[in-house]
This record gives C-alpha cells, structure tokens and sequence, in this order.
C-alpha cells in the first residue's frame, strides 16, 4: 500500500495549473464565433504557448507524385504572408523573439507558436497572417526545397532513419503511410505554390482544427485571441478519408545492407488502440516487457546482464488508422542473432509465467508517478492538451488513468501479452551486415527516398 | 540518519538570495560541496543533480572514456554498510517511486540526476550521498557494462561517417590536448580498460569537495538545508586536486583534413577554430557570444541571410561558439554547399563574409537586435525544471561563478562594438596569419570511378 499511497498524493497538485481535485486545470472553453479552445493557465513565467491541429489533413491526402507536399507546406507557411516577404516575415519573428513554427505528419497538420507575453499580439497577428495570407513566394519555395533534399541526402547516412523508412515502407505497404512524408528526391521539385494554396482551401477548414493554449494568459483574453486567429479561416465540413489499415508483410525479414559494425533492428507486431478494453493492460505490460528504460526485463536480460546493447525498447503507438507495437535496438553484427532470439525468450516469459505481484505493483507506481514529472513547461501543458484532443479524449481524462490503471491485474497482463506478443507476426528490419540471419528478402536501394 | 542531523549545523556558510535571471539560492558545507537550489513552484516535484568538477579531461593518457565508464559503473552498486544496494537497484528504486534518473558525462563535469515527487526528495539524496564514495560493482557487471559502452559508441560513433569525422576534426583542433579526446573514449582504450582504472579516477574525483548539488523545483534552500546538511554534510572532505591542462601550440600552416566517404550522400564543408572559454576570457567570451548571434541568430542574421537566402551558395549554415569549457574552447562554422557550388567556392564565399566582419564590423543596429534575443532567451530557460539546473551545473563546473551566470544579461549589455570586432580579428581571421588556429574540414561522398 505504501506505493500507492504514494501515488495518489503526486497525482493531486496545488499550484495554480493543478487544481485540487484535477491532475490538471484544463479549461474548456469556446469563443464567440463557436471554436473551442483548451487553456491551462499558469502565470509563473512571462510565457504563452499556442498549439494547434488540423485533423486529417496529414500526408496521408497529399498525392502520391508528390509526396513532400505537407512537409514543404510546414516549411513554407512562415517565409511570408500577406504584405511582409520572407525576410520582413521571419524579421519581426527574430526581433520579438516569437517562436512559430508548423509541422506535418502523416495524420494532421500541426502549429505552435511560443511567445513572451509582451509579444503576444504580435505573435498572434503573424500567425494569422500565415494562415490566411501566405504567400508562397518563389524564392523561399524554392530554398525549402533544397533545404529538404539536403536533408533526406543527410539522412540516407543514418541507418536508424533508414530502418525507420523501410519499416513504413513495408508494413503499411498498399496505405498511403507508406509513403515517405518527408518527400523523395524526385518528388519534391514537382510541387508547386498553386499546390501549397490548393490544399490549405481544401484541408486547413476550421472544422477540424484543435486548439490548446497555456502560460501567461486568462480565459477571458484566451477567447478574444482565438477568435481573431482563427475566426476567418473557411469552414468547409467534409468527410474525412478514412482508410483502416493492418500491418502488412507479417513473418517478413528484411534485410539492408551496410557497411556499419553494428545491426540496427527494428520489430513491428500489430498493437492495439487507446479505445480497445485492454489497452491499460498492453500500457502495463508493456512497460515491464521493455517499455521502461532501466528496469524492464528487456532491458534487464540484453543490456544488463548480457551487455549486447546500448538500448532496447518497446513501444505502444497509435495512428488514425492503425496500431503497432514495435520493439527497437542495436547490437555488434556478430550477436544480431542472439540478440533477436533473446527478445522471443523474454516474449515467451511473460506469455507463459505470471508476473510477480510487486512487478505489478511498481509498474503501476512509476506509469502514476511519472505522469507529472514532464508537464514542467508551459510547452508541455499545450502539448498534452492538444494530444488528448487528437486522441478524442476528454479533458477530464487524465484523471481517469489513475483508476484504469489500479484496476489492472496480473492476469490481465499475461493475457494481453499473450495477445500481443505473438512472433508468428513480426515483421522485421536488420540495417547492417547481421551474422547468421536468413532474410525473407533483401533490399538494395531504400524505396521512396529517391 | 537523523542523529547526524546537528553535527553540521555550525559548519554552513549560507548566502542570502541572489537575485536574477534564476534567482538561486547557495550554501557550502564545510566539506567543501557546494549547493545551488532554484525554486521552482509549478508542480511538486524536484529534479536533483549531483555534478563532479571532473570529466574526460581529468584522463590519464590511454585511459580515454574512463571517466564516462565509471559514470557507467556508478549504477552498479554501492557496498555502504547500512544501506547497500544491488546493481541496478538504484535506477529501479528511483522508477518505482514514479522518478525518472540519469546520469551524463562531458569534456569537463560528470553529472548524475533524479526527476521525483518532492516527498521522495531525502531518500534520492541519501542514494546519491552513498554512491559518492561507496560505489562498488560487481566484476562480471564491470565487463558486461564494459561491453555496453562499446555498443554505445558503435551507435554513436562507429556508424555515423559524420560522428567519426568530427572526432577526427577534434583530434586534430587539440593535438596532445585531452578537448581533442573523444569523451566516450578510443575503441581500443575502451576494450582494455578494467575496474581498476576506473577506482583510480573515482578515488581522485568523486568527493563533497569536488561536487556540486543542484536542485531545482518545489523547494526552498531554508526548507532543505537542513535534510542536505544531515545527509551530504556527514561525508568527509577529499584531497584537493587542481586540473591541470596543456598549452595548445597554434600551427605554423592551415591544416586541412579531407575524407571521402561511401556512406555519405551530402557533402558538408566544417570549420573549427580554437577559442577561449568564459573561464579563461570573460570579455572575448561575451563579445563571442554576441558575435555567434548576430552571425548565427536565426534567419534575418548574416550568414543565413547572404549564403542562404541572397548568394545561394549553401543550403545551409551554422556558427556556433561554446563558452563553457574549463579550459579551451572553439567555434564550430559548418556548412552545405548547394548542387551548383563547389567546395572551394563556399569556403571562399564563407571566408569574404568572415573578412568583411573583421574589417568593416557589425552595425549597432545588429548589436541591439542580438542582444534583445540573447536577453528574451534567459526568460525562455526559466520555463522549464530541468533547464536552469542543466544552465547553472554546466557553468558553475567550468569555472563561472553564480553571480556570471545570474547577471549574464547585464553583462552581455555591456559588450561593445569595438570589443566584437577585437574577437573577430583574431579568431575568425583565415588569411595572412602567422600563427593558425583553426582545422578546416571537407567531409565528401566516394570518388565516383569513371
């Protein structure tokens, strides 16, 4: 009981941010012309943070020929709008110190600004701005291009990006996931400003968006700054394309060889969604299989006592559309096999012995425990928000985990593994020169980076 | 433990509450430790940091990464009489109270650090006070985590062609000099090393008198002086080493070093130029710091602004100057020549910018604007738990004192156009030298065979 105790104290804050009875303040709020906002306030430092997204309007819907284009949208929306060009844009950004910026992955297009409260107005202003009066000029088009290209041509010297770009590759093979939302080295010169206006008319619809805000801010003026940023962008309701995907390619190895000492190794087992009944059970097991760093027994058997990696991990992840559970790590060449192997013996552990009651125990404790210890800046408040929000959650759901996650039992992680851990299904990357393994196949170029 | 609690008492040399940028509190025991805490009253939670004067500086040559080995090995059990623990129970105590641990190593400190709820504040300190001097792991974990390292540094290193140039680039900047070592340490060095080099540095580094304790959150210095007292207080002071560094010759000619690489796509131009530390020259240390952001401030400042955006030599570019070193610094400027650019030209476009800021200056308009942003930027670190620990350990270790980094906004007002251009004369000068300080780097794809 003296965990628990424990967490029940960390779980209730008395700061401002943390109401007595919430794990987090969270204020829901609409403004006059009916978008609704996330606030958690918090005057402590002189700082706001914006954070925003647009639903469905990720790279999943960019066309395939032109693969990059959201990525470009992020990379172009804040080099110009309305009468400011890029310079006189990015000017008065570096002169209020106002941090915007846009980012795009595969589900949904995402913004956050971070601004010093005296800055506020004017953060505001340029980012409506961008929004509604982007300019896509030639020159910074065409910069953001070469900035991208020189990325991806930086990256293809990273195995881990290259596990990474295979794996999306091969187990949404047939999706549109699949494709490199980073943009080809082909791709990318093929799209165009008229592209970039296109899709903010058809995707950015006020609609879909999702806002949260935090710091140095009441409700009161919350509301009125909403509405001024958002209140003129097009409200277009449409249905949202929705293509459920299951991972594809399962029981496939794959192998890319390169001239590396050691095997980046990359494990994708189909997972399960926030929504599904034992999803607290998958958090829970998942956090004593290899989810926890230091600790876990995957950690324990192949770092600790073997010494055969710096780090291996476990993971639980959703998308709109699907959901992995995905297993990363590197070793020497010569023990990839050993290595692969020891993974299965733990999976099989866990699937055929009971934890012990204290496993349980401080796997519950640390999940609690360390919910706060990230929410320390005024950009992790907005984060959360606008995750919980993506996730279709309520805000009222931080306080629920507690209970879901009591409730738990030693069974219920043995069945959920049981579940998950199936082997039969993996689809699995080797990025090196892997000693003794027998690939399904092997690649020899990386599929859509060129 | 709480019997102990009066023995220190008499000893402490409190100072009263600084005002500033973190508005820190101070104490030194008379053991020596010095005590930094920042309160922080978001959420209650504290993150503790234990930082030793010592890193891959303080190496015997031949013994690279023995410092980083035993920030390894300090995880692996402690053989206190009362209070001993198993290797790896320290991670496990701290995650099955809900915190978060670590622990990281560099040129000049080492540093150790726990993430909790403020309730569990005594006990982390109490683990942490142990393993100053009763660190004690087992010899088949010291090979097995010797084995982990080496995997580290295959990650890190061994599989990233820029990783391995850049230590190259170091290696060469510091001839004989242990900034040119890499902190993680020589494959080889590593391969050979035993617990026995590792107690050897232990005992000569880790004491009181050699530590700093930081901690920042929800705590005041008053509330825990007394608990630190108790706890840190008890430990006896160790012998007082000085560090000791060589004198780095400057180089008769220009040193070059060309690599060409299978595994690299994208061709990056590097420069590195031997600089001083805060530590050795505060005033060239700040005028740089003014100069790095006026050359390297965002994307309005000069040399994004010509080599990017109007001469389209380069996809992109940086400069970055460090000023907390113990001992030598340097200035890193590292650049991507565009599809149409040689390397010869964007060195020689990169060397005219350089000529013309030693020889016409910056504009005091360019000053202003660099020091508004270096300024807003000590509001930002505020936001944020971790971060002022991170600021004030890594600058208190390298040989500034609180009142610099308290007051480092009133002291980077005070550097002058005058003092700028001195700074720029001698570090950033590339022709007509009698004495060279600077390494210039061509990292390259594989000569294609015609």
């Amino acid at each position: 009981m003296r965990y628990i105790l424990s967490i029940l104290t960390v779980l209730f804050f008395t700061s401002p941010a943390f109401a007595k009875d919430r794990f987090l303040d969270i204020q829901e709020l609409t403004t006059q012309s009916g978008i609704s906002v996330w606030l958690v306030e918090d005057h402590s430092v002189p700082v706001i943070s914006l954070k925003f997204s647009f639903k469905g309007a990720g790279s999943f819907v960019e066309p395939n020929e032109k693969q990059g284009l959201v990525q470009l949208l992020s990379n172009t929306l804040d080099e110009g709008a309305g009468d400011l060009d890029s310079h006189d844009f990015q000017k008065v950004l570096s002169d209020n110190s106002i941090s915007l910026s846009f980012s795009g992955g595969r589900d949904n297009f995402s913004g956050s600004v971070k601004t010093l409260t005296t800055h506020k107005d004017k953060a505001f202003d340029l980012l409506q701005l961008a929004l509604t009066k982007p300019r896509f000029d030639a020159e910074p088009l065409e910069r953001m291009k070469q900035a991208n290209i020189s990325r991806i041509k930086q990256s293809m010297t990273q195995p881990n990006w290259m596990a990474a770009r295979l794996m999306n590759d091969i187990a949404f093979a047939g999706h549109p996931y699949a494709r490199n939302s980073g943009g080809t080295l082909s791709s990318l010169p093929k799209i165009t400003a008229e592209d970039l206006r296109a899709f903010i008319k058809r995707e950015l619809s006020s609609e879909r968006l999702v806002i949260a805000i935090s710091g140095d801010i009441t409700a009161t003026q919350a509301i009125l700054d909403i509405d001024k940023i958002f209140k003129a962008l097009p409200r277009i309701k449409r249905d949202q394309l929705f293509l459920p995907l299951k991972l594809q390619n399962k029981k496939s190895v794959t192998l890319f060889e390169q001239p590396i000492p050691q095997t980046i190794i990359r494990i994708s087992l189909p997972g399960i969604r926030q929504s599904d009944g034992e999803y607290y059970a998958a958090k829970v097991m998942n956090h004593i299989f290899g989810g926890g760093g230091f600790g876990s027994r995957l950690m324990e058997t192949i770092r600790e006592k073997e010494g055969l990696t710096y780090g291996i991990y476990s993971g639980v992840s959703q998308m709109a559309m699907t959901e992995i559970f995905s297993i990363s790590t590197s070793t020497k060449n010569e023990t990839a096999k050993q290595l692969v192997s020891l993974i299965k013996q733990e999976a099989s552990l866990l699937k055929e012995t009971p934890i012990t009651e204290q496993e349980l125990t401080d796997a519950k404790s640390y999940i609690l425990g360390s919910m706060p210890l990230s929410l320390t800046s005024t950009n992790a408040l907005s984060s959360i928000m606008i995750s919980l929000q993506l996730d279709n959650l309520p805000a009222t759901y931080l306080d629920t985990i507690d209970q879901h996650i009591q409730a738990i039992t030693i069974k219920d992680v043995q069945t959920v593994a049981q579940r998950l851990l199936n082997f039969d299904n993996a689809i699995t990357i080797f990025v090196g020169q892997p000693k003794d393994i027998a690939p399904t196949q092997t690649i020899t170029k990386l599929p859509n980076v060129e | 433990m709480r019997v102990l609690l009066t023995i220190a008492l008499f000893c402490i040399a409190a100072t009263p509450t600084h005002a500033g940028i973190f508005n820190a509190q101070t104490a030194t025991l008379e053991n020596g430790l010095e005590i930094v805490v920042i309160p922080n009253h978001r959420a209650p939670i504290v993150h503790h940091m234990l930082w030793y004067k010592a890193g891959s500086a303080q190496e015997l040559a031949g013994y690279s990464g023995v410092a980083h080995f035993l920030e390894h090995l300090l995880f692996k059990g402690t053989d206190h009489k009362d209070r001993p623990l198993e290797a790896g129970e320290f991670s496990k105590i701290i995650r099955n109270i809900g915190g978060q641990d670590n622990a990281f190593t560099s040129t000049d400190y080492t540093a150790f650090f726990q993430t909790t709820s403020k309730q569990h504040l005594n006990t982390i300190m109490q683990m942490e006070a142990d393993r100053i001097r009763h660190a004690m792991p087992p010899e088949k974990h010291v090979l097995s985590e010797r084995a982990v390292v080496i995997e580290e540094r295959n990650q890190r290193t061994e599989n990233n062609p820029k990783a391995r140039f850049y230590e190259q680039m170091q290696a060469t900047l510091f001839p004989s000099h242990p900034n040119g070592r890499p902190v993680i340490g020589l494959h080889d060095e590593i391969q050979k090393m035993s617990e026995k080099d590792t107690h050897a540095f232990y005992d000569q580094w880790y004491h009181p008198n050699q530590a700093i304790l930081v901690i920042t959150g929800d705590i005041t210095l008053t509330e825990i002086l007394p608990d630190i007292k108790s706890i840190y207080g008890v430990l006896p002071k160790g012998p007082e080493n000085k560090r000791h560094f060589p004198v780095v010759p400057n180089f008769e000619g220009k040193t070059t070093i060309t690599q060409h690489s299978a595994q690299v796509k994208q061709a990056q131009w590097m420069r590195a130029i031997r600089a001083p530390s805060f530590h050795q020259n505060k005033k060239q240390s700040l005028a740089l710091q003014v100069l790095e952001n006026i050359l390297d401030g965002g994307a309005t400042t000069r040399l994004y602004k010509q080599l990017v955006v109007e001469s389209k030599m380069a996809v992109s570019i940086s400069f970055s100057y460090s000023a907390d070193k113990y001992d030598t610094s340097s200035i890193w400027i590292s650049a991507i020549p565009t599809e149409s650019t040689s390397m010869q030209e964007l060195e020689s476009a990169i060397e005219t910018l350089l000529t013309d800021v030693i020889e016409n200056g910056v504009t005091d308009q360019e000053i202003k604007e660099a020091k508004t942003r270096l300024k807003n930027a000590a509001i930002f670190a505020r936001d944020s738990l971790s971060g002022p620990a991170h600021i004030i350990g890594r600058a208190l270790t390298t040989g500034s004192t609180l009142n610099d980094i308290e007051t480092w906004d009133e002291q980077i007002e005070t550097v002058t156009k005058k003092q700028i251009q001195n700074v720029s004369d001698i570090y950033l000068k590339s022709q007509n030298l009698s004495e060279y300080r600077y390494v210039t780097g061509y990292l390259l794809p594989e000569i294609e065979d015609k």
